[in-house]
């Protein structure tokens, strides 16, 4: 098992490798850099030479946009990045990690609380559907998850802050702070304002991924209820109860515990459309204007966190797969 | 053979689609509220006809209520158990022979599949319940100084539950003869695994992949004797593997289904139906999965242990061998009815119905030479519109007018021996009487 997971982080580090590369070829193949759109008025209205603009690049190494030029940047990030330099954003001027781990907190927050309600709603709820399986329960949350799988998340987003921030009221939306808030609001206050602002979002994330996770939860439990054992599990006497807790549901988690592996490069990357739509200043947020505005090292560097998360998550499903399965066995 | 207008047609209109679907949900809504109510035991008591038997089949019905029709999988089927014997149920697939097994088991694919009709006499030794619904326990006396017969006392002062030989509670029980067919499924728990247990056709898929075979085993000590320790489930349940003639119990004890064979598995299953010493064991095809040498030890294991146990054990299979080599009464189905039941010996030396004698007669031999195997020629007919003449009448040999009349009774040709067929009549040519007990 051990001697697996080495073997499985060594070839991950290829990976990662060969994803780092694709990534810097296509931001640095971005028809406009960061310092283009940044100087382009002064250029044209002549207060900066061509020379001094072409200096600025160069210091930056973005002045040689031929291939060769790309792989000689690309090794220097490289270089910068193993020895844990991970480079200064053009646009805040500050160190990349300092970003990153700044931003980062809300958006797991976020991404974290939905994930457990989504959990705990979708999978007893997938389970009690397939045991009612075409019943009035069953038909009732299909067509409700359909409908929230169905709603594009900016609309929803949208939708909820014109209804319920908009028209009754009830919520704050937009950054994380009230406007109302006094100055010298104590720390409690301030939390509570905060989580006022982070229902909706919740709310959104929720209601957009568990259609998806309760239908899994519901095909896996009505494949396993017409499995054999079930049978034997009900010919000796068991009560239902007793039946779907212990020997339908400890099958049905399998695929289940791999599948919410994946889910841990969303748990950390950050819910970009909805933190968009609300405002809230997260990592999804930042890394998509990062990737706008062609800030190379902050979008080099959350790409490869994302990434890093990716080839940790799928090494995780294959490692839960063998905790929870005893059929499966990882050989080295 | 005119066909009627609807079994011509091999499709379902939308408007008929529509019916179907209605009245089939309308059915499973009843029965499927029938098997969760509460009633008084008294409800489902009812009287053994012979008091001989453990097990009475009454005019079962048992259909499917499929997208397509309703589906009628056993139409009326009745024969009956007698205590400690082997009963071969032979048919061919789909012929209900499985469906009248899980019947007795109250496990038919619900919601599609229900009971509909008839009864299923059982004789159960129950628990007896108070007033409140609770177990009754006996409890350990004593003699004291005076003579006096006493209940004993623990440390506490309370009065000490006797316990038996496993270190179970022993409870005040009842015989009493209950009708599984209009029993709640509640009800029916108790009798599952402790009084009926059932051994299942595929032992590969048949025990539960992620549990041990001792968390599988255990499980059933734990619920149905209470008051059991956990060193003495394990004990009882490695004794278990020990008597099927497991060589390692302690080992397989600990290992996972997957990592045994499929003859081990097998015996896995049976080591499961004995644990709790059943009055009659349901062997649905035990040995179909398995190849021809582990065949012969399943069928070994199965004699043996009926002694041990002194049950009865109902064999479901469409092998007439093992049949031949198990039963004492053999009961022969086709298309959801039974049509010829009998000893061994009457049907295997005299069969009298002509599926049973073509059955016969398919069978390979190993003394004479023929170039092709016989074979009943035509098909089953449709299951969702039956015939109401003898369902066999158009693949019959010896098919008469009298045959295209309706549905022939049972005739009993001999003490133990009848068919339901118009070519034979009563054995003292008496006034046309039903019988349907073997």
């Amino acid at each position: 098992m051990v001697k697996y997971i080495i073997k499985r982080l060594l070839l991950s580090l290829f990976i990662l490798l060969g994803v780092s590369l694709i990534i810097y070829i296509l931001i640095r193949m971005m028809p406009l850099s960061y310092f283009e759109t940044q100087f382009l008025p002064q250029l044209n209205s002549g207060v900066m030479t061509q020379e001094e603009f072409n200096r600025i690049l160069a210091l930056y190494g973005l002045d040689d946009n031929s291939f060769f030029g790309i792989l000689k940047g690309y090794w220097g990030w490289l270089t910068a990045f193993v020895q844990g330099d991970f480079g200064t954003s053009f646009q805040y001027g500050e160190k990349v990690e300092v970003i990153i781990r700044d931003n980062m907190g809300i958006s797991f927050g976020i991404s974290f609380v939905s994930l457990l309600l989504e959990i705990v709603i979708a999978i007893p709820l997938g389970i009690k559907c397939a045991c009612n399986q075409y019943g009035k329960i069953d038909y009732t949350a299909t067509v409700l998850c359909m409908v929230g799988m169905a709603f594009p998340t900016f609309f929803l987003g949208n939708l909820m802050i014109k209804w319920f921030a908009v028209d009754l009221g009830w919520f704050e939306t937009g950054g994380l702070v009230s406007a109302a808030l006094p100055k010298d609001a104590g720390a409690l206050t301030r939390f509570f304002d905060m989580l006022w602002h982070l229902v909706l979002p919740i709310f959104v994330m929720v209601v957009l991924s568990i259609g998806g996770l309760m239908r899994y939860t519901r095909t896996n439990t009505l494949e396993v209820l017409n499995a054999d054992y079930i049978r034997t599990a009900r010919a000796k006497g068991l009560s239902e109860r007793k039946v779907i807790y212990k020997h339908v549901f400890r099958n049905t988690m399998i695929p289940l515990v791999t599948q919410l592996s994946f889910t841990l490069p969303t748990l950390f990357g950050g819910a970009m459309i909805t933190e968009t739509v609300f405002g809230i200043p997260g990592i999804g947020q930042i890394a998509y204007n990062a990737l706008k505005v062609g800030d190379i090292p902050l979008a080099m560097s959350y790409n490869m966190f994302i990434a890093m998360l990716t080839v940790v998550g799928i090494l995780l499903a294959d490692i839960m797969y063998a905790v929870v399965d005893p059929r499966v066995k990882l050989v080295g | 053979m005119a066909k009627t207008e609807n079994e011509k047609k091999h499709y379902i209109s939308r408007s008929e689609s529509k019916r179907i679907s209605k009245e089939n949900s309308k059915a499973i809504r009843y029965y499927e509220k029938r098997k969760k109510r509460k009633v008084a035991p008294e409800e489902y008591t009812t009287e053994m006809k012979d008091e001989k038997n453990v097990v009475e089949f009454d005019d079962l019905h048992t259909y499917f209520f499929s997208d397509a029709g309703t589906v009628k999988a056993v139409n009326g089927v009745s024969f009956s158990i007698p205590a400690g014997s082997t009963v071969g149920v032979v048919g061919e697939s789909g012929c209900g022979k499985s469906v009248t097994s899980l019947s007795l088991m109250q496990l038919v694919q619900a919601p599609s599949g229900q009971i509909v009709g008839g009864s299923i006499r059982f004789r159960a030794s129950l628990f007896k319940r108070d007033a409140r619904g609770r177990k009754i326990p006996v409890y350990e006396t004593e003699t004291n100084e005076s003579g006096e017969t006493v209940f004993k006392l623990d440390a506490k002062g309370k009065k000490v539950v006797k316990k038996n030989a496993l270190g179970g509670n022993v409870y005040e029980m009842e015989d009493r003869v209950v009708d599984i067919a209009k029993m709640p499924a509640e009800a029916m728990r108790s009798i599952r695994g402790r009084e009926i247990s059932m051994i299942f056709q595929e032992p590969m898929t048949s025990l539960n992949p992620v549990f041990t075979i001792g968390n599988q085993l255990d499980e059933v000590g734990y619920l149905h004797i209470e008051g059991i320790t956990k060193q003495q489930v394990k004990e009882h349940s490695i004794e278990m593997l020990r008597l099927v003639g497991i060589a390692d119990p302690e080992g397989v004890y600990k290992k996972f289904p997957h990592e045994l064979s499929g003859g081990m598995r097998q015996r896995v299953m049976i080591a499961i139906a004995l644990l709790c010493n059943p009055k009659l064991i349901v062997a649905d095809e035990p040995t179909t999965a398995l190849d021809v040498t582990i065949q012969a030890q399943i069928l070994d294991l199965l004699r043996e242990i009926k002694k041990k146990i002194n049950g009865s054990i109902m064999l479901i299979t469409h092998d007439l061998g093992v049949v031949a080599e198990m039963a004492d009464y053999v009961v022969v189905m086709y298309a959801g009815k039974v049509i010829e039941t009998g000893t061994a010996e009457d049907i295997f030396d005299h069969p009298l119905h002509p599926y049973t004698i073509g059955l016969q007669k398919s069978k390979p031999t190993v003394d004479a030479e023929v170039d092709s195997l016989y074979c009943i020629p035509g098909f089953v007919p449709n299951p969702i519109n039956m015939p109401n003449y003898c369902y066999f009448r158009d693949r019959c040999e010896r098919c008469r007018e009298q045959c295209s009349g309706e549905y022939p009774a049972f005739v009993q040709v001999t003490e133990t021996h009848s068919v339901a067929c118009y070519l034979y009549r009563e054995k003292n040519a008496a006034p046309e009487k039903e019988e349907k007990d073997v």
